[in-house]
């Protein structure tokens, strides 16, 4: 189990700095550097109303018979909308349980068959809802 | 089949579920060498060694065949012995397996069963006095209930339209009314806004008085044209009469004034023709959320009439294995499911041997948590689609209370209780009334709560269920006798509860759930429109049974 490190409050410093990195085309040179990268890209799809409202609905369709909805309670990982992660909480943590799953824990890895745009989606959805 | 055991016994040695000895006998067959055998008894006997006398016994009026929804099995020929591409090989002895063996059989196919657990049923599980359970995080329970008491742990009704219904026909298993909706059964919902959070509310109240507002609501915007729908004078008669009765509105203003059909403060009886509290208000209604409960009446699943097996959900599963005994192997887990060039071949293990088990076709009706982590040679998109298959965990538990005070006290026979609570629901039983004692299940859920519950023990559960559960019935603590309970996600070789394949994705990935792969199928509730119910296993079992019956009648 790892500890919560809620994602929307990434340290405004550090997400200004990887996002300016963006912006100047730099690419990341290590794992830390393109995680961070998504980290930053992820938290700003998740403050795009758009991406945010898409998210919501394939989360709908594909994730809340198993997860719940953003009302969920519930001490367990299949809880999205707790205070606790269990298989990491930085973005793009959940972003790769979501494409990759843990298919003995029943966790589809949704990566084999939806467009990264939908799974960024999803992640944005999520990502708006931490409390 | 050793002498001493009819035909719906079965051995079973204890491992991780364990019906208790005395249940085994009790499937609803009759043992066909008694000295009290009757005709149907007799056609029985014969028909396992002769296909005719099922077509016969059609014929006497003694067996109606089921008739599914979606594959028509009914006139199929029968293949000839021994024709090439009738051996068959089943993966799970589950509705869906069963099934398939059962109407293969009936068409001339030679069908083996692995099953990897010790009974038959696989998600179709009733709880019994003595049964046991150890799930896979290691806590074993045994059942305590009364004799005669029982638990439905997975499916527990169906509704009268579904091949269920044909399929207890033609087994001869008898079935009674499942009471889903009763209307003095309760809604509790807390933590929300208005003047009826945490109040019990009997389910006519909420749903008579919101009814009867709305309609009057509806009722004074097309009095006064305010809706966008242009009507005539004919016209807006003939929607303000439906919503006069719609709501139980007065005739003239319109109003609603409260109605008889929320039920009463005293009840009709000689002297006294009732008296009734005054309405709930809309907005305390709309604040308390109830509707949100109301649709589990309308769907068109839940619509009366739903009915269940007389003495619980597994006696459907226990007169289908009388069906197919012979041909099931207990205790055998498949390791590989592999394509061959004209068939397949299964790597399972039986005890402590490695084996392989060669065929002609192989229909694979392993729960997916089980299938998609088994070695296969599935093509890459079947593969996918097999594991994106959303299997949800539930978590039910069955609770035994020494005194029915749900009937006793609050007069509710049967039925289901709703709450926003995680408890979700309470099932009354729809049988044993007027019995001292009763089993109610104290929970169904899904998702992070059945999640959380998965992670308690057997004795914390049940402090879940009592401290939610008394909230609705504050006697739970006093009247309390003992639990069973069971989280889908830890029975071993399931490990999941059930799925209802994604609409957004039914055009695109699910074509390859239903098609077959080679000459391996899949079949199971999870590989139709149907997930969760049991007529989900036995469509999508006859869907495979007719696409393996016209390859090989073909070739």
């Amino acid at each position: 189990m790892s500890m919560r490190l809620a994602p929307h409050r990434l340290p405004p410093l550090l997400a200004f700095m990887v996002l300016a990195a963006c912006a100047r085309g730099e690419s990341p040179k290590t794992d830390a550097d393109k995680a961070a990268r998504r980290d930053a890209e992820l938290i700003a799809a998740s403050k795009d109303a758009a991406t945010v409202k898409a998210g919501k609905a394939t989360y709908a369709a594909l994730c809340i018979a198993c997860h719940g909805a953003e009302t969920a309670k519930g001490d367990s990982p299949s809880n999205l909308f707790d205070t606790k992660w269990y298989h990491g909480s930085r973005p793009s943590e959940i972003e790769r349980t979501v494409l990759t799953g843990f298919l003995e824990k029943n966790m589809p890895p949704w990566g084999e068959v939806l467009p990264p745009e939908d799974t960024t989606a999803v992640v944005a959805f999520i990502l708006s809802q931490q409390k | 089949m050793p002498k001493n055991l009819t035909a719906c016994e079965y051995s079973a040695p204890a491992l991780a579920l364990n019906l208790h000895p005395a249940r085994r006998a009790a499937a609803p067959c009759r043992d066909a060498d008694s000295s009290t055998m009757t005709r149907r008894d007799f056609l029985e006997k014969a028909g396992r060694y002769g296909g005719a006398t099922f077509t016969a016994m059609t014929a006497l009026g003694l067996l109606s065949r089921a008739s599914g929804r979606g594959a028509e099995l009914q006139g199929l020929p029968a293949i000839a012995t021994g024709k090439p591409g009738t051996k068959v090989i089943i993966l799970g002895a589950g509705i869906a397996g069963m099934a398939a063996a059962y109407e293969l059989g009936k068409l001339g196919f030679n069908c083996t069963v692995l099953e990897a657990s010790q009974r038959p049923g696989g998600r179709s599980l009733t709880l019994r006095k003595g049964d046991t359970l150890t799930d896979t995080l290691g806590h074993t329970q045994t059942c305590t209930f009364d004799d005669g008491h029982y638990f439905n742990a997975g499916p527990a009704r169906f509704p009268q339209w579904q091949v269920t219904m044909d399929y207890c026909r033609e087994l001869g298993v008898a079935v009674e009314p499942f009471i889903n909706v009763n209307e003095n059964a309760l809604y509790y919902n807390e933590g929300v806004a208005g003047p009826l959070a945490g109040k019990r509310i009997r389910q006519r109240e909420a749903k008579a008085d919101t009814r009867g507002h709305v309609a009057e609501l509806l009722a004074k915007a097309v009095n006064t044209d305010k809706l966008d729908q242009k009507f005539t004078a004919e016209d807006k008669e003939r929607v303000l009469e439906f919503l006069r009765r719609e709501g139980d509105l007065n005739a003239d203003t319109l109003a609603y004034e409260g109605s008889s059909r929320r039920g009463f403060k005293t009840w009709p009886a000689v002297t006294t023709a009732g008296t009734m509290d005054p309405a709930l208000e809309l907005l305390a209604l709309l604040q308390a959320n109830f509707s949100v409960h109301f649709h589990r009446n309308n769907e068109f699943e839940y619509q009366s009439a739903l009915f269940q097996p007389v003495g619980g959900m597994d006696m459907l599963a226990k007169a289908l294995f009388a069906k197919v005994k012979p041909v099931v192997r207990f205790g055998c887990a498949a390791k590989e499911i592999r394509k061959t060039p004209n068939g397949a071949r299964v790597v399972y293990t039986e005890g402590a041997e490695t084996k392989e088990f060669l065929a002609d076709h192989c229909i694979c009706t392993l729960p997916p948590p089980i299938l998609r982590t088994t070695a296969h040679d599935f093509g890459a998109m079947l593969k996918n689609t097999l594991n994106i298959i959303p299997f949800q965990n539930s978590a039910r538990m069955g609770i035994q209370f020494k005194r029915r005070f749900w009937e006793e006290d609050d007069r509710i026979f049967g039925g289901i209780s709703w709450t926003n609570q995680p408890i979700n629901e309470i099932y009354y039983p729809s049988h044993g009334f007027f019995q001292p004692k009763g089993v109610l299940i104290g929970y169904y859920m899904f998702g992070p709560p059945s999640d959380e519950v998965t992670q308690l023990t057997p004795a914390d559960r049940i402090e879940y269920a009592m401290k939610q559960g008394e909230k609705l019935h504050p006697q739970y603590r006093a009247e309390f006798d003992n639990a069973f309970s069971v989280n889908w996600s830890t029975v071993p070789h399931i490990k999941g509860c059930l799925s209802h394949f994604p609409e957004k994705l039914t055009k695109t990935l699910y074509p390859f759930l239903i098609k077959p792969d080679g000459n391996l199928h899949l079949a199971g509730d999870w590989a139709s429109h149907l997930g969760g119910w049991q007529a989900g296993a036995f469509e999508s079992a006859r869907h495979v049974v007719k696409n393996i019956h016209s390859k090989v009648a073909s070739a």
